[in-house]
């Protein structure tokens, strides 16, 4: 009965891990990260589905429709009546959401009635402009603030680590748009070296007008991370495993990655996970500094015309997102500390 | 060796940080260094990029009017195009007749191509003029073609647009609808006009590129019946925020500016390079009250409110001078524009005298009002719209004098919309800004003052003033009487005070140094305004 992945995973896990492995063979066979995954996905599309009605609710129930930026400023009450009846305004808000849900099924996220296209091409559109901002920013972020933190944990005390803290404290409490602001200043109007208004056409030309966005936000984003990395690697680094595997002589770097870097990589990916989130809502504000037609600008033209199938398509979209990054955090963890493995485990 | 921690000064560890800080630098500068270029592509010659107000979702004749329409009608050019003195000149009619006071015949030019190359025909006329015709036209002009009975082709370039009353002001809405293929439309439906199926038309200009409420680029119909396009491209841009715009300015990634903000003008008019064109703007800023709502469904409340308000005060203090008094609903220089100056200025001071700033004369009127002891009342502005905040946190202090407290109450644009002019469900007292989108005087009276107009937040019903502007309506453009009419409904309009006008804001444009502005005012858009901005002479 047993396989060739269980024998060797009772090899390398211990007896009491394997012992608890062969039970889950027996009970089905699938792994805990398997069922996780499941039950996460059923619970994931209940919270979508409370996003959907609670998005419609608040969508249709907010005043004003959408039938006054189709008819303008001197439409007449039977014009716009007409327009409501046209895209089914006027039926039981019942009846509404359930023509919406159907679409979704399909996974149909409706007709813009102000842009007049899909509501997916609209999405991809701006997700072209938002995706590399967001996934540049926070991988740089990610990256570069867990240098910055071990670097700074491993001269705890010092002048470099004092300066760092400062800037990151800065960093931290300086609004992002004044930080937008600031480097466009410098590098768009001193030196001149990259534009300052939109994001260009596709391709080399879209990368030089998101230099100065990424950069912004990354700045933002560092702070955080830095210092995040910094007090956790610092603890780390006070752990007794730490002295005993330097004890026994082993490299600084084999002690950095596999001792270090891998305990504090739980808390780092979770925080990550959690920037990550937060940016999607902090990004308006950068795109509306460098006039950026991303995901935060559709939204909130979307909102102020009442574009209700934009609305609750970008929400929908971003509650997605919100779902599969929090998703895909716990599995990274599970990936990369066996510990929570065990936890899931023991924990059926 | 330092028990808790890794020693700072470990050879391997600061060698291979200094190392990969090197190397880390190295890449950014690399990476830098390949992403910057040049960001002046605006300062070529023939290439003009310019700030805008707003950039519509979708590049269709029925969702765009006012301003966005100036990069429309260089797309989907008009039958007849506006001039800056006021008049309207042949363009893709070749002859204007009006046998009657409501019947306009057009003699289309013969041999003009859509830029896709398919024949301009009468046919595209019709269906352009009937796009916008109907109860439920989803148009946002649907209100300037109401008064239309028919469109007809009557010859092979002959179309005739038959009234059901006399309009004044239905050439001028010749002169801003688009002109748009109807086979076009036939083959690609509601898409037209979106950035997958830029619209189409006859004009000097194709749509290169176009970003849903953000940008837009046009570039030569190289196909174009006229004289050939100003510039190789012109690129309209709409930031959202202030600061992006100082931002664009500043670094010199546009070339100007066309209706800022007027909160903006300080810093606009501090930037060296740039010079300021400036030109009366047909908004005006006025107080709505609604007329069928207690308290101010008394006229002596209405007045005393009149009398207590400084507007001087308004000019100066949130305009910062950049306005003008308005004495009543429309601006003196739309009604002199085709009229007897003199007149219209003697009647505009008469009018202005009946606004007068006096704290005792609005006492008197509240004391023998319904509401001698004062009242509390909540005036809802426009987020988007600092200035309607200012107005009402400045005429706030004016009637404290009088016993009236004033609390202001922001909405985004929608809730206000709803609110104000659709469900009338605001306490009774509104600050607004309402704008004309025609040359002729009367489009703003109308709009203000007929009962069931959108712009009749007021509900304002008197059978006089009505009269009177379906007279003016119905007379001939040339009637040497008509402004007269015009201003007399204004005058009876005025003594019953269901608004109070409170200014007239100017209209600004900031262009480079590199380049000459002419004929700038509140009407560009309708214009053929590239060849009024053109490349200085070196």
């Amino acid at each position: 009965m047993s396989t060739t992945g269980n024998e060797a995973a009772r090899d390398t896990a211990g007896p009491a891990t394997s012992d608890r492995a062969a039970a889950a063979h027996r009970r089905g066979g699938r792994s805990p990260a398997l069922r996780m995954l499941a039950t996460r996905s059923v619970g994931a599309v209940a919270v979508l589905l409370a996003v959907t009605v609670v998005v419609f609710l608040f969508v249709h129930l907010a005043p004003g429709g959408p039938e006054q930026a189709l008819a303008g400023r001197e439409a007449t009450p039977e014009q716009l009546a007409a327009i409501r009846a046209r895209y089914g305004l006027d039926d039981p808000l019942w009846q509404q959401y359930l023509r919406y849900l159907g679409a979704l099924t399909h996974l149909d996220l409706g007709t813009s009635l102000l842009r007049r296209e899909p509501v997916t091409r609209s999405i991809g559109q701006a997700a072209g402009v938002t995706a590399p901002l967001v996934l540049i920013s926070w991988l740089l972020a990610a990256v570069a603030g867990t240098a910055l933190g071990m670097f700074t944990a491993l001269r705890a005390g010092s002048r470099l680590d004092r300066v760092v803290l400062a800037l990151t404290v800065l960093a931290a409490s300086t609004p992002v748009f004044a930080t937008g602001l600031l480097l466009a200043w410098v590098f768009g109007i001193q030196l001149d070296w990259l534009p300052v208004l939109g994001a260009g056409r596709d391709g080399g030309d879209r990368a030089r007008y998101l230099v100065l966005p990424i950069l912004t936000t990354t700045l933002v984003l560092l702070a955080s991370s830095t210092r995040f990395a910094r007090v956790r690697i610092g603890q780390i680094l006070e752990e007794d495993q730490v002295t005993f595997a330097r004890a026994r002589g082993l490299s600084t770097s084999y002690v950095l990655v596999r001792i270090v870097l891998r305990n504090a990589a739980v808390q780092t990916i979770t925080l990550s996970g959690a920037v990550l989130i937060a940016m999607l809502g902090g990004l308006v504000v950068v795109e509306q500094v460098f006039a950026l037609p991303g995901l935060g600008t559709l939204l909130v033209t979307a909102i102020g015309a009442r574009d209700i199938p934009v609305i609750q398509g970008v929400t929908l979209v971003v509650a997605v997102a919100v779902v599969v990054v929090n998703l895909v955090v716990d599995l990274l963890c599970l990936a990369v500390d066996p510990r929570m493995r065990r936890g899931l485990e023991v924990d059926r | 060796m330092t028990p808790t921690c890794l020693p700072p000064t470990t050879p391997g560890v600061s060698h291979r940080a200094r190392r990969a800080v090197v190397a880390v630098l190295t890449v950014a500068a690399t990476l830098l260094a390949t992403a910057c270029g040049s960001s002046g592509e605006g300062t070529e010659s023939h290439a003009l990029r310019l700030l805008v107000p707003f950039t519509p979702g979708v590049w269709d004749p029925r969702q765009v009017s006012a301003w966005p329409l100036s990069g429309l009608l260089l797309v989907n050019e008009p039958l007849t195009v506006y001039q800056p003195d006021g008049t309207n000149a042949p363009n893709l009619a070749e002859k204007v007749e009006q046998p009657s006071p409501t019947q306009f015949v057009y003699t289309l030019r013969p041999g003009v191509t859509f830029s896709d190359g398919t024949a301009f025909t009468a046919e595209d006329v019709k269906f352009s003029f009937e796009l916008h015709m109907g109860e439920d036209a989803e148009s946002v002009s649907a209100a300037y073609w109401r008064s239309v009975a028919s469109v007809d082709v009557t010859g092979e370039n002959q179309v005739t647009v038959t009234l059901s009353e006399p309009d004044a002001q239905f050439p001028y809405t010749v002169s801003k609808t688009p002109i748009v293929s109807k086979a076009y439309y036939a083959a690609h439906g509601d898409e037209v006009g979106t950035s997958t199926v830029p619209n189409i038309g006859t004009g000097p200009y194709v749509f290169d590129a176009f970003t849903a409420y953000a940008t837009t680029t046009l570039v030569p119909n190289p196909g174009y019946w006229g004289p050939k396009a100003t510039y190789d491209s012109i690129t309209l841009e709409t930031p959202k925020d202030d600061s992006a715009r100082q931002l664009a300015l500043q670094s010199g990634e546009v070339d100007g500016i066309y209706n800022p903000p007027l909160g903006q003008l300080g810093s606009f008019q501090a930037l060296p390079g740039f010079t300021s064109h400036e030109g009366p703007d047909l908004p005006v800023y006025r107080i709505a009250f609604d007329t069928t709502k207690a308290p101010f469904d008394d006229p002596a409340v209405r007045r005393a409110i009149m009398h207590a308000i400084d507007r001087q005060a308004l000019v100066d203090g949130v305009f910062g001078g950049n306005a003008e008094l308005a004495p009543t609903l429309v601006p003196e220089s739309i009604t002199a524009r085709n009229a007897d100056a003199a007149a219209v200025a003697a009647a505009y001071q008469e009018l202005e005298a009946g606004l007068t700033h006096d704290i005792a004369a609005a006492r008197d009127a509240l004391a023998h009002s319904s509401r001698p002891d004062g009242f509390t009342v909540e005036v809802p502005v426009q987020s988007s719209d600092p200035n309607q905040s200012l107005i009402v946190q400045t005429i706030g202090q004016d009637l404290a004098e009088i016993g009236i407290t004033v609390t202001v109450t922001a909405q985004d644009d929608a809730t206000f919309l709803n609110a104000v002019y659709a469900e009338h469900s605001t306490p009774g007292m509104v600050v607004d800004s309402w704008t004309g989108s025609s040359p002729d005087p009367v489009n703003m009276p109308r709009n203000m003052l007929m009962p069931g107009s959108l712009g009749n937040i007021a509900q304002y019903a008197n059978p006089a003033v009505t009269d009177l502007l379906n007279r003016y309506q119905s007379m001939s453009p040339t009637d040497p009487e008509r402004t007269a009419v015009l201003l007399q409904a204004l005058s009876t309009a005025q003594q019953d005070v269901p608004y109070v006008p409170l200014l007239f804001p100017k209209v600004f444009c900031f262009v480079r140094d590199d380049f000459a502005v002419t004929d700038f005012d509140t009407l560009w858009w309708m214009t053929r305004w590239p060849e009024h901005v053109t490349p200085a002479a070196p």
